[in-house]
């Protein structure tokens, strides 16, 4: 046995190894517990109800049988229908001011928060394994630093995301009481779940964040890597939990046409547009997340006093930027995917979303996306000022930047534009003879593939940019790079221009091999470049902190674009419900039952981005409170033995 | 040189044949018909309107 402690592992780290285990236990247990119980709950309840009729001597009712209104499956019903409301103070109490405004800032201020502290433990989780299976020692331990700094930062959200969070129920439970009860009616097993997740979470998230200078070694850093794994599958449950009440509200299911509950939760949970959200917005908050801890360490940059503090936080602004990109690339998939299910759901309700009444609203987003790409692309150019080499690179960012600005044009051209009669007289038409050609899918689709296959190869030469490759087959390396991004160039336009020869029903599976020729270059492209990295020469290290102030804003119009975006996006696929709480079943007749104009739309979402930032400018403070304390400390180390010869 | 350019032609042919079997394959897949034009000779139309 002593032999074993020797050999393996000290006491001490074995006893806190059990702790652990017991902690992490211990707050599983009220899951698992919970999840049988919650199965076993409605045949109780019927049975109990059963029972104690018998014991009266009353007859037992017959059961009403409704037909799910998504799944067409029948059930019993198990709810009251959906309430009709009416514009009183009963159903909707409020104050001298519009309810629908109030909830909308509670929302979106916890989304926002929810998705960077739900984002934020999934970088962290990455960059410690990398850490940890770094070789290199001091490598290794920056990686370590800069995982601690992302999920400090995160703490103090996580607590500002649990209040707002309570301001958003509350809200509910205010203005929207009869909604509120339908929902709780329904959702009531979930809601139990998503809080014993949250408590999970935020004990294991305590215990992450505080052990971490006790966990650093040996099999106890393997321990504190696995809770962060917990805390991640915790947070994604509850997220998930979280959008299948959104989801229920526009795309219902596990209710009859009446809106009377059939019993089965999971039917209500998982409802046709649950999983494209899921994964819409997974991807959406690791880009959110990492604009945001981007524009965290860029922040710190401009306000750094010294070479090695700009340093790192230039280089915590790339991580934090390269997480984000890799994550923005493949976002405007999913959102096709997400707007595919939508319009398999209701047709009526994807035609709403782009091509009727919020689809201005998705041009402002075209002009959102476009900006992120370039601003991305102008980052990785300012960064290649950091390495020697990356001057061999620089004549090609002139043709990068037209090709991205002639793509950025067609993306945000409008199908028809708004005009005056004399105008559209004028012109022939709602739709351009020249302009409007590039205000269909055909072209949209097109330009976007450009735009992200001209992102991954910035990404390609940023990669290679301080490396001369030495391998024997570099010269054949390099043309068969040109040779993939050519070809896919050319596919990507070729399907552009074949959809306008063919019908809507063909043209509509173009875009996936379009995905999949950009896809192509990101995974080929990066496999030969990196093959071709293997033992190459250096022209030099990277010079963090060696890079141009401009890049550091631009890092800021990219953190507050995702942040404006993420609030458009949302109230668009709020507002599609149009004058429904619940689409179809329940329908909202509260005065604030009309869709807004697009000013005042974008005046809210303004709004709601300051409100964010302004909050989250009160989190970077508190962040830097920590540091400048052990910055002093150290000055104050250094100067004192020498006091004469110091300034 | 000439060499390269002979290598640089045939990675390029062997791209465009990857990019149109994938075209069909992916279209395919959906129960689409990539050659829908160049069976029934169909004409110009809106692009997507």
């Amino acid at each position: 046995m002593k032999r074993l402690f020797e050999g393996g592992m000290r006491n001490k780290q074995l006893l806190s190894w059990v702790a652990v285990v017991v902690i992490v236990g211990a707050l599983l247990l009220p899951l698992v517990i919970s999840i049988p119980l919650l199965a076993q709950e409605f045949e109780e309840a019927a049975l109990e109800q059963a029972a104690a009729e018998e014991i009266v001597g009353e007859e037992v009712p017959v059961q009403q049988i409704g037909r799910d209104v998504h799944y067409g499956d029948e059930g019993i019903v198990q709810g009251p229908p959906a309430p009709v409301t009416s514009d009183n103070e009963n159903d909707y109490p409020r104050y001298n001011f519009e309810s629908r405004v109030i909830i909308w800032v509670a929302t979106q201020q916890h989304l926002y928060y929810g998705s960077f502290v739900l984002a934020v433990p999934i970088f962290v989780m990455i960059i410690e394994f990398i850490g940890m299976v770094t070789k290199d020692r001091s490598m290794a331990k920056k990686y370590d630093t800069l995982a601690y700094d992302f999920i400090k930062i995160s703490i103090v959200a996580y607590s500002i995301t649990a209040i707002l969070g309570g301001v958003l129920v509350f809200t509910f439970m205010i203005l929207y009481p009869t909604f509120w009860t339908y929902m709780t009616k329904i959702f009531h097993p979930a809601m139990h779940v998503y809080v014993l997740l949250f408590l999970a979470e935020s004990g294991t998230l305590y215990i992450y964040y505080y052990g971490w200078e006790a966990m650093k070694e040996g099999l106890l850093k393997w321990v504190h890597l696995t809770m962060a794994v917990f805390l991640n599958v915790f947070g994604t449950v509850l997220m998930m939990l979280a959008n299948s009440w959104a989801t229920f509200m526009m795309s219902p299911a596990g209710v009859d046409a009446e809106g009377q509950y059939l019993g089965n939760v999971w039917l209500a949970v998982h409802n046709h547009l649950w999983n494209p959200v899921n994964i819409h917005r997974l991807l959406g908050n690791m880009v959110f997340g990492g604009g945001i801890v981007a524009a965290y360490a860029a922040y710190r940059f401009l306000s750094a006093k010294n070479d090695e503090e700009r340093a790192h936080y230039d280089w915590m602004g790339y991580v934090a930027m390269f997480i984000a990109v890799a994550f923005l690339i493949p976002l405007p998939f999913a959102g096709y995917y997400l707007m595919r299910e939508v319009y398999a759901y209701r047709q009526q309700m994807g035609i709403t979303l782009m091509g009727g009444l919020l689809a201005w609203l998705f041009i402002i987003q075209a002009v959102l996306i476009g900006a992120l790409f370039l601003t991305t692309n102008y980052y990785l150019w300012q960064g290649m000022e950091r390495m020697r080499g990356a001057e061999r690179y620089q004549k090609y960012i002139k043709y990068m930047t037209f090709v991205l600005i002639v793509c950025f044009l067609v993306w945000l051209t409008p199908h028809t534009m708004v005009m005056t009669p004399t105008e559209l007289k004028e012109m022939g038409g709602q739709q351009h003879p020249v302009v409007g050609n590039y205000g269909v899918m055909s072209a949209k689709n097109g330009a976007v593939n450009i735009i992200i296959t001209t992102t991954i190869l910035s990404f390609l030469l940023y990669q290679r940019c301080n490396k001369i490759p030495t391998v024997s087959w570099a010269r054949y390396g390099n043309i068969a790079l040109w040779m993939l991004f050519g070809g896919a160039f050319v596919n990507i336009i070729w399907l552009a221009i074949y959809g306008y020869y063919i019908p809507a029903n063909v043209r509509v599976g173009l875009s996936v091999p379009q995905v999949v020729s950009t896809l192509s270059c990101l995974f080929i492209g990066t496999a030969i470049n990196l093959l071709m990295m293997r033992g190459a020469k250096p022209t030099g290290p990277v010079e963090w902190g060696k890079i141009s102030v401009r890049s550091q804003y631009a890092i800021f119009m990219l953190a507050t674009s995702f942040t404006w975006m993420m609030g458009l996006m949302g109230y668009i696929r709020s507002s599609v419900r149009l004058h429904w709480h619940v689409n179809e079943v329940m329908r909202d007749n509260s005065p604030w039952a009309f869709t807004h104009t697009i000013g005042f739309a974008a005046n809210m979402i303004s709004f709601n981005v300051l409100f964010f930032w302004v909050t989250l400018l009160f989190v970077f403070w508190l962040g830097t409170l920590g540091t400048k304390k052990v910055v002093v400390e150290k000055v104050r180390v250094v100067t004192v033995p020498a006091p004469a010869t110091s300034h | 040189m000439a060499k390269d350019v002979i290598v640089g032609i045939g990675l390029f042919a062997a791209a465009i044949g990857y990019f149109t079997f994938i075209n069909w394959w992916l279209m395919d897949f959906q129960g689409l018909d990539y050659w829908y034009m160049f069976r029934t000779g169909s004409e110009l139309s809106s692009g997507g309107h």
